[in-house]
């Protein structure tokens, strides 16, 4: 049997980027910076995952990862993590927003 | 306020893996953040720095908020939070395209599994064409649109539409997408109570999510969407009938229905009009009149009327997805005069309501008319 080709998807939306910075470079340094962000909060989850299933049962594979399902108890706290851990990496904002004026 | 549930999985639905799930949530999160926690800081920016300057320098605060946003946009740090705030949508796009592209021959496979079983219809129109005003920008930013064609028979840009969609309103629409259509089909049902309407249609209805609300608050009636995107109708009429609903799916312009003088006795949709061109926001209105019956109602739900707000700097942070999100018409729809153009369509000028249904943090709009 032929394996009908990959589907692709479109992967970048029609129409211009707006510029936010005066230098182009400082809005791709940005998205850089928040890809990575997007990389380190999916790697944290699944350390927490994976550590949260090892404290359960001692071994854990990568199918039980894969198909570890939170609580809703515990998502909350994952969310809570998340909205901590972007107040870090926008730390800028608070700061520039503590100058402001002053 | 903002009390997020998952989304209910259904077989259309892209099942992501692992760390796709964790990127989807953070991407949700960024722009929470984005949304909720920077504006504070956005208005201490202004209040204590960006405003004490202009009126040193003009004797008065600007008043309206472009003048708002000029100056802030100056300063800068706007363009740092606007910034952010396009890059949450892009990586929003960005978590959800690999997960399901991974799955495309699959979700495809299930829909058109679903489709044979025949519960409503699916009638698409290969001679359908995109109105070019939906072909100039990929609408809120989302690769592909609501047309494009991922493969033969595609349904999995749906997907990637009802997962997005989901994600965008911060996990508050509800476990199966449909917190708007929920409130737009209870308010009519409150408004118009004695309105039993044998046939509904409707406009521009995407993936389905919010039409199928109307089936739960009108059993009796036959239920009719349309919309002109395929895989968007193909991926509707398999999640319905995963769901056990009944609709009849047609790919069709909301300008020209091509249902009969009449047919409906009533015509609704959700977040509809603030994509649409608002020079043909008319023309729509137009058809609704054409398809109701005398007696029929019209009802829309869209996005609320940020522009009746008093705060200048409030008003300039919200119509930011038009200038940053590809949402070209965004907020044009509450600056025209929507009941003098249902009364050009042909409604009684004393029928016509424009007014808010209670959803999330600020009243939607919510706007129609009877046919007498």
């Amino acid at each position: 049997m032929n394996k009908p080709d990959r589907i692709r998807l479109t992967r970048t939306a029609r129409g211009a980027r707006p510029q936010f910075s005066a230098e182009p470079e400082v809005d791709r340094v940005m998205a850089i910076a928040m890809a990575i962000a997007s990389e380190v909060a999916a790697l944290r989850e699944r350390l927490d995952t994976f550590e949260t299933l090892a404290a359960r049962k001692g071994g854990v594979s990568s199918a039980d990862i894969e198909a570890f399902e939170p609580t809703a108890e515990h998502e909350k706290r994952r969310e809570q993590w998340r909205h901590d851990f972007l107040d870090r990496v926008l730390y800028i904002l608070r700061s520039d927003s503590d100058h402001a004026g002053a | 306020m903002y009390e997020s549930v998952p989304q209910r999985p259904l077989p259309v639905l892209a099942t992501p893996s692992h760390d796709e799930r964790a990127r989807q949530l953070f991407a949700k999160d960024f722009r929470k953040y984005i949304m909720l926690d920077v504006p504070p800081l956005t208005r201490r920016v202004y209040e204590q720095e960006v405003k004490p300057a202009v009126i040193a320098a003009k004797g008065a605060a600007p008043t309206s908020h472009t003048e708002v946003r000029d100056v802030m946009w100056e300063q800068g740090f706007l363009r740092a939070a606007q910034g952010l705030q396009r890059i949450s949508q892009e990586l929003m796009w960005g978590s959800i395209v690999p997960s399901v592209e991974r799955q495309a021959a699959e979700i495809n496979a299930r829909a058109a599994e679903l489709t044979a079983r025949g519960v409503g219809s699916l009638n698409l129109d290969p001679d359908a064409k995109v109105p070019e005003y939906l072909t100039r920008v990929d609408i809120h930013c989302m690769p592909g649109n609501y047309h494009t064609e991922n493969a033969p028979n595609d349904a999995s840009q749906g997907a990637l539409f009802d997962r997005g969609s989901f994600l965008y309103a911060l996990g508050s629409a509800g476990e199966l997408n449909d917190a708007t259509g929920v409130v737009l089909a209870q308010k009519i049902k409150a408004q118009f109570p004695d309105l039993k309407p044998r046939r509904i249609l409707d406009l521009g209805c995407t993936v389905g999510n919010n039409t199928l609300p109307l089936c739960d608050v009108y059993p009796d009636a036959e239920i009719h969407a349309v919309d002109i995107g395929a895989p968007m109708l193909r991926y509707a009429h398999a999640r319905s009938t995963a769901l056990g609903k009944v609709v009849h799916w047609h790919q069709r312009d909301v300008r020209d229905t091509r249902f009969p003088d009449g047919h409906f006795d009533l015509v609704t949709s959700e977040i509809l009009f603030h994509e649409v061109e608002p020079d043909q926001i008319g023309a729509v209105f137009k058809e609704a009149f054409r398809v109701l019956a005398p007696g029929g109602v019209m009802a829309h739900i869209d996005i609320p009327n940020f522009f009746q707000y008093p705060d200048p700097l409030f008003v300039s942070l919200v119509d930011a997805d038009n200038f940053h999100n590809n949402e070209p018409f965004w907020g044009e729809m509450h600056r025209r005069d929507l009941v003098q153009l249902m009364v050009d369509a042909g409604f009684p000028r004393e029928t016509c309501f424009r007014g808010v249904a209670p959803m999330g943090m600020f009243p939607w709009s919510w706007f129609g008319a009877v046919k007498s």
